[in-house]
């Protein structure tokens, strides 16, 4: 239903196969094996912590494994992925705060967040304190070195929208960055 | 000096060469491996939603005045603008609860049992109870009257306010894996933050067109907010023939488009849904 049917359009792109074929397993082995290590470290940028983004990249194949009759079909699996990937970190963050904000409220003592293993250095650190769309747009064109028209065919929307999203995030890192340097 | 772009490719180059230190396994192991934790977090996570619930049953128990209900945001982790209805009094009434500098939107009280489904035609005919108020890019405002009956979403995350409508409260839950921010919504608006294609004249860009995912069975034009509008009833190819309504229509400076279809999570038929899109769609205007 909806609009978001028409997205459908840019996500999947033309379709390579007849929707009867249902691929077999060796295609869905190598996609995972393509994409496994590419996504937890986009995964790992977006969430700081490599726990959290392999849960959430194993996650993401989980899904497209169900689903791999019909994500067989696209032409960029990968996107489809990415776009699986980044909205589960998005939703683990808000997750990860309502429980916190749960427990407290029951006078237990709450869990912290998982830190991250090990340093990855303070460009990261500041990129995970942007707003969302922004995080997303500058993991994906620096993290992914991905074009932006695919970046907008993964977040679901116009490439303008993901260059302004890289452009006020360039800014706010700039100040980020300057004012831990100090 | 390192400008901010030569920093980020850097951290870049530095991601992209990180190796992570992952068990070695085969897809299939792997995946049935994912699937089996998947079954034991589950009763697990179960087990805990019960505890929570009780605890906060028992915690709000205390706290809350006798015979008010309180609708927020599923999602939400402070309590967002608050719809009450005094439940001794049989007819609902208007929210009365100041809106939060994130949110225009204004629920409607009553929530209607879904099981007995609104007559489409007196949806249409009594949706001026309530409004919600949302943004276009060039600073100005837009009014949307919601059906008797219906509610509009308040902001969450990237979705602005009045956007999605539901004869529920609108919630947001996990991310749909493909199209971002799952919703109960049953009617959608869609603001493109954007004007025309250069070289495109309104009329052009609103002719309807068949794709291969989707067809046009037939189209009308009027107009909405004073500009240029079609409607096209549409069929879904992918879905196996899923009908669907869908206006495109200019607002201020920006394409929007609003659309409904078969498929609702609160059980709303479709021609409710589209009775609802059309009523909503047409009560459009631009304040400001």
């Amino acid at each position: 239903m909806t609009i978001a049917d028409t997205s459908r359009i840019s996500l999947t792109g033309r379709r390579l196969r007849s929707v009867d074929h249902v691929p077999g397993t060796a295609e869905f082995d190598a996609l995972y094996r393509a994409e496994f290590r590419p996504l937890v470290r986009i995964g790992f940028a977006l969430t700081g912590s490599a726990a959290e983004a392999e849960e959430i990249v194993q996650e993401a194949f989980l899904r497209c494994y169900q689903r791999w009759g019909q994500v067989a079909t696209y032409d960029r699996p990968g996107a489809w992925l990415r776009r699986v990937v980044i909205n589960l970190a998005a939703s683990r963050g808000r997750r990860i705060k309502r429980e916190v904000h749960a427990v407290t409220r029951l006078g237990a003592r709450p869990v912290a967040p998982e830190a991250a293993p090990s340093d990855d250095g303070s460009f990261w650190v500041a990129a995970r304190s942007l707003p969302l769309r922004q995080r997303q747009a500058v993991v994906l064109f620096y993290g992914d070195d991905l074009r932006v028209s695919d970046i907008a065919t993964i977040m679901g929307c116009a490439e303008g929208t993901v260059r302004a999203h890289l452009h006020q995030a360039r800014q706010a890192l700039a100040t980020i960055l300057e004012e831990d340097a100090r | 000096m390192t400008s901010i772009d030569e920093l980020a490719r850097r951290a870049g180059d530095d991601l992209r060469s990180w190796d992570p230190e992952l068990a070695e396994r085969e897809p299939s192991v792997a995946i049935g491996r994912i699937r089996r934790r998947r079954v034991a977090a589950r009763f697990a996570v179960g087990g805990v939603a019960a505890a929570l619930v009780l605890g906060l049953g028992i915690w709000q128990g205390g706290t809350h005045e006798p015979g008010n209900v309180v609708t927020r945001p599923a999602d939400q982790d402070e309590p967002g603008p608050t719809t009450t209805r005094d439940e001794r009094n049989d007819t609902p009434q208007p929210s009365t609860t100041a809106p939060t500098e994130s949110s225009t939107a204004t629920p409607v009280p009553a929530v209607p049992d879904p099981t007995e489904p609104t007559d489409p035609t007196d949806l249409a005919e009594t949706a001026t109870m309530s409004t919600c108020t949302g943004h276009l890019s060039d600073g100005r405002t837009y009014v949307v009257d919601i059906p008797e009956g219906w509610y509009a979403n308040e902001a969450f995350e990237n979705e602005p306010a009045c956007t999605h409508f539901a004869p529920a409260p609108v919630e947001f839950f996990d991310p749909d894996e493909i199209f971002g921010w799952a919703s109960n919504s049953d009617v959608s608006l869609t603001l493109t933050g954007e004007g025309l294609p250069e070289g495109v004249t309104w009329e052009e860009s609103i002719e309807p067109h068949a794709s291969e995912l989707s067809g046009p069975i037939e189209a009308e034009y009027s107009t909405i907010a004073g500009e240029a509008a079609v409607r096209e009833d549409r069929v879904d190819g992918q879905t196996g023939g899923g009908r669907w309504v869908r206006w495109t229509f200019l607002l201020g400076g920006d394409r929007g488009s609003a659309a409904a279809g078969g498929e609702s999570l609160n059980g709303t038929p479709y021609e409710s849904s589209v009775a609802a899109l059309d009523s909503i769609v047409r009560s459009i205007r631009i304040e400001g």
